[in-house]
């Protein structure tokens, strides 16, 4: 062990606090300790070098890897390459962005192009459906069917209304009588006064829809004759004038009126159709 | 060649991998890596654990020694640094009585005499009590002054200290043990150790 009285330092005037010998006795008593066992010492390098080969492996793998970073054309080429990459990645994210924009794009209008298919077809089912739909209704229906039908009724009341307007065409066209010469003919019977007068030349090319005797022919009946007393119209005919004649043209019963005006000349004649009591004048 | 550039060749040889080098470096501060553990931690079985711990970090830090200080004053200022950190642990956990620690000096004992390896036994459990007393700050300076045989520019360096301070705590350290082992006639003045200058 090191003795200090061996070390003499000229700045360390403090030293001499104590007496050469009460300094050697100090220092006598501190270097004087029994020292490790030898195994203990053993244990205690070996443990001491099994961490310097551990450090040393880890100093090794890190200067390999930077001999790796540092040397050889193929890592610049590979940083080159990978910048390149780099340069191009926002390039790829754009074109990719794009690419799902659009996609999300055509699949919107897919979306509503389908939408409006159902609707389409749904329309055209609803159109097919029977002016009866709201009859044919089954109490039963699942809620959508309910719901379906719901939907539907508001169209059902438009076709029910287009039927109603195709039921009506033919009662305009009966009151139309048909064709000039059907009105003539009824001219020529109220002022010949002739009740036997029969009309023909109805135009066969366009039959009343939903007439009850379709034109099958000529206008076979129409006998002409001193009008009686509509049943359904009285009212209207009451103040429209006087009833001259009824006739029947396409099946339907038509009353041929006479205005009562006091004005010279002759009287203006009205037809009207005791179906529908709807007024034409002739 | 003398024994500091042996050893700083030692070191080098170790830094660069060599590890026979780095096994006879640690031989060679194995002794007074100890020594300062040792009367530091006034405790033969703290010693031994705070001397395993600074030469494992001597090992760690061998492949990245620069060399810009002597190689002992390097691994001094390691094996201090692990006996203070040493004492702090035996601080935050209980002291318990171990009797097999100077027991386990007492095998050591060069005599033939009973009585004198008793008093041997004895002169050494006073000084480990004497340490004791020594707050570590001065125990480290008069251990690395008086058991190493340091400069006080260097203890300076190993404590990161004044040289003025490592003066104060030398001679303080000094008196006081002295006084804890009836030296001489000095007489200890308790109010002095606790200052710090």
């Amino acid at each position: 062990m090191t003795d200090a009285t061996n070390h003499p330092d000229p700045d360390s005037a403090d030293e001499r606090e104590l007496d050469e010998r009460a300094l050697h006795d100090v220092v006598g008593r501190l270097v004087d300790y029994a020292p490790p066992v030898a195994a203990r010492r053993a244990a205690h390098i070996d443990a001491a070098l099994a961490a310097f080969d551990d450090e040393l492996a880890l100093s090794t793998d890190d200067s390999v890897a930077d001999l790796g970073a540092d040397l050889g054309a193929e890592t610049v080429t590979d940083l080159a390459t990978e910048r390149a990459r780099r340069r191009l990645l926002p390039d790829r994210w754009t074109r990719g962005i794009a690419a799902a924009a659009a996609v999300l794009v055509v699949a919107a209008v897919g979306v509503r192009l389908g939408n409006a298919n159902s609707d389409d077809e749904m329309t055209a089912d609803s159109a097919a459906a029977p002016a009866s739909t709201e009859a044919s209704r089954d109490a039963t229906v699942s809620d959508e069917s309910a719901e379906a039908s719901a939907d539907m009724s508001g169209f059902d009341a438009n076709a029910g209304a287009d039927a109603y307007a195709a039921t009506a065409a033919p009662a305009a066209a009966v009151t139309d009588l048909g064709s000039l010469g059907d009105i003539a003919a009824l001219r020529e019977a109220v002022s010949a006064q002739d009740t036997t007068t029969t009309i023909a030349g109805v135009d066969e090319s366009a039959p009343p829809v939903s007439s009850p005797q379709p034109a099958s022919g000529p206008v076979t009946e129409s006998a002409l004759e001193p009008a009686p007393a509509p049943p359904g119209c009285s009212d209207l005919l009451a103040g429209l004038g006087t009833p001259r004649f009824t006739a029947v043209v396409n099946g339907q019963r038509v009353v041929v009126v006479e205005s009562s005006s006091d004005a010279g000349g002759a009287a203006p004649l009205f037809v009207v159709d005791q179906t529908t009591c709807s007024v034409t004048p002739l | 060649m003398d024994e500091r550039s042996e050893e700083l060749a030692l070191a080098q040889a170790a830094r660069d991998g060599d590890r026979a080098a780095a096994n006879e470096l640690l031989g060679r501060l194995y002794d007074n890596v100890y020594g300062v553990c040792r009367r530091i931690c006034a405790n033969p079985v703290d010693a031994e654990d705070a001397t395993q711990e600074a030469l494992i970090s001597i090992a760690r830090a061998l492949p990245r020694f620069d060399g810009r200080s002597a190689v002992r004053t390097w691994a001094y200022r390691i094996a201090t640094n692990a006996a203070l950190d040493e004492l702090r642990r035996r601080k935050r956990r209980p002291d318990p009585i171990d009797t097999s620690a100077h027991d386990r000096d007492a095998t050591n004992i060069d005599g033939n005499s009973g009585a004198a390896m008793a008093d041997t036994v004895a002169d050494r459990h006073d000084i480990d009590e004497a340490l004791s007393q020594l707050a570590p700050e001065f125990r480290a300076a008069v251990v690395l002054r008086d058991l190493i045989g340091m400069d006080y520019a260097e203890i300076a360096t190993v404590l990161d200290v004044p040289i003025g301070t490592v003066r104060s705590r030398i001679a303080r350290g000094r008196r006081q043990l002295a006084d804890q082992l009836g030296i001489g006639n000095q007489t200890a003045d308790p109010s002095v150790v606790s200052e710090e200058p």
